[in-house]
């Protein structure tokens, strides 16, 4: 019953977003793009491709962020901030176990509508390879590295990569609006994520040695000159542990600010 | 002796501010609250009587002192405590729930859940169930709250300020069914308030709190049968006594408030010259305002 109540405030945001992603495809499938008409994409290269593989990484970038943002404002940080945080904590469960069923079942929406995009860019990009008559049969051949890349594989890992993007974004609203026991902290919450953009600004350009991650876990190496993308970045692995790792300290952290609190 | 349903011991919540004197909302409180018993918990408003009843629910830690409510601390067994009591607190809900909803969404909660109780007191009470929470009146919100805590069919029920707010009838239909329904069970209430009249018509036990300390905790008809007014009229009478509460002298007049052995007291008096003008009884609000010492200050009806 409790996981009603998180979709009961979300389920706008989250209706939304579907709807979204509906029309998107729409546009794609049947409307002003035309992708059913082949005729218009005889010729894709592998370079062209493995480009767009990694700019609708890029896309989903900012939608995520923004569907994330918004998501992590509910929860028990807005009942904090309502007034029924009282009534809520009164039931008989551990404060963590709100936390968490928010957290997961918020986590939830926002991988299966990732999911959703990443499913529609991969079978965009299926359509495309195959109506080019793709000698690699669904796989891109990136310029530095020895075999092909299979686009499931690289759709994959855009998915895995917007996934903890858009847990990291989740995970720090939501963290705000229990660290100020208010959905006003999704403000906070904007507020960190643009200080450690302007922080990372400042350090590439006096300190250029030091580099600080970015937010967004970079999938490509690129050409310096084009910007292409030539191969896989190195030891994907263990950055995606990493992150996930970052991702988890938010509700982490709004958990043990959450039991120490009074409310 | 009695099972203790709350029992605190020195407990104490201080709020520290930034570069601000440290507040004590509670400080040093010691209460018991006897199975069975409906404690009227009376103070003024910042008395303490809200964070002593947060501590109570967990919700705010103790800074110092112990509490505990059906024998569990609040702090480590908290779960225990809150499947047995109802807490109405501060009376605000999801808003955009409806009252259905909110039972819907509370039965999972509570393994003692009754829904037939749910209906019962939806209909009695007259909530208009199928309107969301934030649409409701202040009296129906009250109502509303009071219908789940008493649908978890808890053991201890503990309500701050419950009738604040409310009209006369609203407020005589929700203490008819917590003296009527729920206390009848042999079930135990603390109830906070400021409203004494009301307090004296529900509780049979009274706490009285102030700057956070408990200035008295009593059966309501021990304090009704010992707490006296005695005037007198003499010389060099005596200004302090274990059983004097206050004394002041206007005129030759002395006006004593005494907490037990009015008749004997009296008899002393009259054993020194004076002259005794009456002894009457007091009730909850005198006795109050001379506790809090406030008793020059406020006309008594104001708050009777």
């Amino acid at each position: 019953m409790y996981l009603w109540k998180y979709w009961r405030e979300s389920r706008i945001v989250f209706c939304v977003s579907m709807l979204c992603v509906v029309l998107f495809a729409w546009l794609v499938f049947k409307g002003v793009w035309h992708i059913d008409d082949s005729s218009h994409f005889d010729r894709p290269d592998q370079a062209a491709i493995a480009k767009m593989l990694m700019i609708s990484l890029y896309l989903q970038v900012p939608v995520s962020a923004f569907l994330a943002w918004v998501m992590g404002s509910f929860g028990v940080g807005r009942d904090l901030g309502e007034g029924s945080g009282s009534y809520l904590l009164t039931r008989p469960r551990p404060r963590r176990w709100f936390l968490w069923h928010d957290w997961g079942f918020g986590f939830l929406q926002l991988v299966w509508a990732i999911a959703l995009v990443n499913v529609l860019i991969g079978y965009l990009v299926h359509r495309l390879v195959g109506a080019g008559g793709n000698p690699f049969s669904g796989s891109v051949m990136l310029r530095d590295m020895a075999s092909p890349v299979p686009v499931a594989e690289i759709i994959g890992l855009n998915f895995l990569i917007i996934v903890l993007f858009a847990g990291l974004i989740f995970g720090v609203t939501y963290f705000s609006t229990i660290a100020m026991k208010h959905a006003r902290g999704v403000m906070l919450g904007a507020g960190i994520i643009l200080g450690y953009l302007i922080l990372a600004a400042v350090v590439h350009h006096y300190w250029p040695a030091i580099e600080l991650p970015d937010l967004v876990m970079r999938a490509f190496q690129t050409s310096p000159v084009s910007r292409d993308p030539v191969s896989l970045s190195n030891q994907l692995g263990i950055s995606l542990v990493m992150r996930a790792a970052v991702m988890l300290l938010f509700p982490v952290a709004a958990q043990l600010i959450l039991e120490r609190s009074d409310i | 002796m009695s099972e203790l349903v709350v029992e605190t011991r020195s407990l104490a919540k201080h709020f520290t501010g930034l570069g601000q004197k440290p507040v004590k909302a509670v400080d040093g409180l010691n209460m018991r609250i006897e199975r069975g018993s409906i404690y009227g918990f009376v103070g003024r408003n910042g008395a303490g009587k809200t964070t002593t009843i947060r501590m109570l629910a967990g919700l705010n830690t103790p800074t110092s002192g112990s509490a505990r409510v059906l024998g569990l601390d609040p702090g480590r067994e908290r779960m225990g405590i809150l499947e047995r009591t109802g807490f109405v607190i501060d009376r605000t809900m999801m808003p955009y729930m409806t009252g259905h909803e909110l039972v819907r969404f509370n039965r999972g909660f509570f393994p003692r859940w009754s829904s037939e109780m749910a209906k019962r007191y939806a209909d009695a009470l007259e909530i208009p169930m199928d309107r969301k929470f934030k649409k409701l009146s202040h009296g129906n919100k009250t109502k509303l709250s009071l219908l789940l805590a008493l649908a978890q069919n808890p053991e201890l029920l503990v309500l701050d300020e419950p009738t604040a707010g409310l009209d006369p009838v609203v407020n005589d239909q929700l203490l008819r069914v917590l003296v009527e329904d729920f206390a009848n069970d042999g079930r135990t209430i603390l109830m906070s308030s400021h409203h004494l009249s009301e307090v004296e018509r529900v509780a049979d036990w009274v706490g009285i709190i102030d700057h956070g300390k408990l200035l008295l905790e009593a059966r309501l008809d021990d304090i009704r049968g010992n707490y006296r007014r005695v005037r007198a009229i003499g010389q060099g009478l005596p200004e302090r006594g274990p059983e004097i509460v206050t004394v002041s002298a206007t005129e030759g007049v002395f006006d004593y408030v005494l907490s037990a052995g009015a008749e004997s007291f009296a008899a002393s008096l009259r054993g020194q010259g004076a002259t005794i003008l009456d002894v009457s009884p007091m009730n909850l609000s005198e006795i109050f305002l001379v506790l809090v010492g406030k008793e020059s200050h406020v006309p008594v009806e104001v708050l009777a």
